[in-house]
């Protein structure tokens, strides 16, 4: 529990512009710009169909966006593959988990790990990551048979498997209980703080993203409404207005 | 008489262990890739008749034929299943399907190369070179070869990178992409694989039976039987094929030796359905099943 605000932040690691992501007539992402740096935690908030998962979805490579541009580490990633998304270094969860059922949880991480190691180094790397995220006992399990819980601390060891620069979780904690959060929250402050990777998370959780997010962006109607430090946002008359509705 | 007798289970023996191979060949693709085709008897044909007709027609040697059937086979399997890939789970199955009956039409008409409706008698010149021998057990060695090398690449990939990239891809295509598998890719190889040792099996079958005419290489009931053997003996495990071939190609020449057309097929059916019912998994699935509990 090092929470220091005085950390340093690296440099420029994820730069996105002016995306746009229609869906028919819907507009579920509409020129939204973000930039993520070394270490840093961004939180993405914003209520439901605000488009979160769209631009996930897009800076992951799963969807295709309209216009504007993605480039990470330096590189144009605009539109490219799922798979090159993940090769150049952004590892992700989804929000409706998908686990990989017929294998082990030590099986699913190995599937990741095998992007940079041979099989043996592979089985052991994965390992340390699946006890990172707590879930050492239930190494040998069927990913089939895990509880929710489990499932979720699993598409965050999937994540880590293939050893990215930065992390996408969606909704990583929602449906835990307290005690479970306040592990997760740790976790996830351990990864940026001591493993130097920068963060983008979407929670509806506000204690968590409170605590944990060196800034926080807010999408609403698929249009970045606000963005800055978390104490700043959530006063934001905008952001109310979104999350509980306006006077007028 | 004895010689008769012996030559008949022989044959059964010979046809269970190529059976087990072309099941295995698709095993790979659909047991653990979720690529569940049912085209394989177009790469079973096609291997049969390039080894037939460039013996046949042109008098070269059937292993060139085996090496010119393994790499036109390839790649007609990529040029096939490649736009397939879009589909899923049934739909895929479908659209393969389309190719054996092509393929079927093509050989009863393309009379010039293939004989047509006639089909192709292969004169016999036993000899290692031409791969035909006077003794059936020179064709159960081999044949027994060919299940054995299938079952070692099955096993070699069962749970190392390419079987686990497989998986991946047939549980969660989304979740394999997330992790850097490039699923087309992958899909392609196996597919490949798979093809190129079907064709190895048209070549044997060719090389054995020493006639071919359209049905009986290009039939969807080789496709279907393939796929069969397979869902009984436990798809996606390396034993599976060989336990389903082992139980079903000999019943099913038993039968036809005691009963004609009608009984053969109902009881038949009877045993295909009892499996599939009481054993769901396959034998080997189940048995695997029962030893955990």
């Amino acid at each position: 529990m090092t929470r220091t605000t005085a950390r340093p932040i690296g440099e420029e690691l994820l730069r996105a512009q002016g995306l746009v992501c229609r869906f028919g007539g819907l507009i579920a992402v509409n020129e939204v710009s973000l930039s993520v740096a070394d270490r840093e935690i961004v939180g993405l908030i914003g209520p439901n169909g605000a488009g979160k998962t769209s631009l996930f979805n897009i800076l992951s490579g799963q969807l295709r966006p309209n216009s504007g541009s993605v480039s990470f580490a330096g590189q144009d990633i605009t539109g490219v593959s799922a798979s090159v998304c993940a090769r150049a270094g952004l590892g992700r969860t989804f929000q409706i988990v998908k686990p990989l059922v017929s294998l082990t949880v030590h099986e699913n991480v190995i599937v990741g790990a095998l992007l940079h190691h041979p099989l043996a180094a592979a089985r052991e790397k994965a390992a340390e990551i699946v006890s990172r995220v707590g879930m050492g006992r239930l190494l040998d399990q069927q990913a089939s048979n895990l509880t929710l819980e489990s499932r979720k601390r699993l598409e965050l060891a999937r994540a880590l498997s293939i050893e990215p620069r930065i992390l996408l979780l969606d909704e990583i904690l929602a449906g835990l209980n307290a005690s479970e959060i306040n592990e997760s929250i740790d976790l996830i402050r351990s990864f940026a703080h001591e493993d130097g990777l920068a963060v983008i998370m979407i929670e509806h959780n506000l204690h968590a993203v409170m605590s944990l997010a060196d800034k926080v962006v807010v999408l609403d109607y698929g249009r970045k409404i606000a963005e800055g430090k978390p104490e700043e946002v959530v006063r934001d008359p905008a952001v109310v207005a979104a999350y509980l509705g306006s006077d007028d | 008489m004895s010689a008769v007798f012996n030559d008949y289970y022989l044959n059964i023996a010979v046809m269970t262990c190529l059976w087990a191979a072309l099941s295995g060949a698709w095993n790979l693709m659909a047991g653990y890739g979720g690529l569940v085709s049912l085209g394989q008897s177009a790469f079973f044909g096609i291997g049969a008749y390039i080894t037939a007709i460039a013996f046949t027609k042109y008098g070269v040697s059937p292993w060139l034929g085996l090496i010119a059937g393994i790499f036109v086979t390839t790649g007609l399997a990529v040029a096939i299943s490649w736009p397939c890939f879009r589909l899923r789970g049934a739909f895929f199955s479908l659209a393969t399907l389309v190719f054996p009956i092509a393929m079927e039409i093509v050989a009863n008409n393309w009379s010039d190369l293939t004989r047509g409706p006639s089909g192709i008698a292969i004169p016999f010149q036993p000899s290692l070179s031409t791969f035909i021998f006077g003794s059936r057990w020179a064709y159960l060695i081999a044949a027994f070869a060919l299940m054995v090398s299938v079952y070692a690449i099955t096993r070699w990939m069962h749970r190392g990178r390419l079987g686990l990239y497989l998986i991946a891809v047939r549980d969660d295509e989304a979740t394999a992409a997330s992790m850097g598998i490039k699923t087309v890719r992958i899909k392609l190889i196996v597919t490949m694989i798979s093809a190129a040792l079907t064709a190895v099996g048209g070549f044997f079958y060719a090389q054995y039976i020493l006639f071919l005419d359209p049905p009986s290489v290009f039939s969807i009931n080789i496709s279907v039987q393939i796929a069969l053997l397979s869902i009984i003996g436990g798809l996606g495990t390396p034993l599976g094929p060989i336990v389903g071939s082992l139980v079903m190609t000999p019943l099913d020449g038993v039968l036809s030796q005691f009963f004609g057309g009608g009984p053969r097929l109902l009881i038949y059916g009877a045993v295909l359905l009892a499996t599939v019912l009481l054993a769901p998994k396959g034998i080997v699935g189940t048995l695997k099943a029962w030893r955990r509990t």
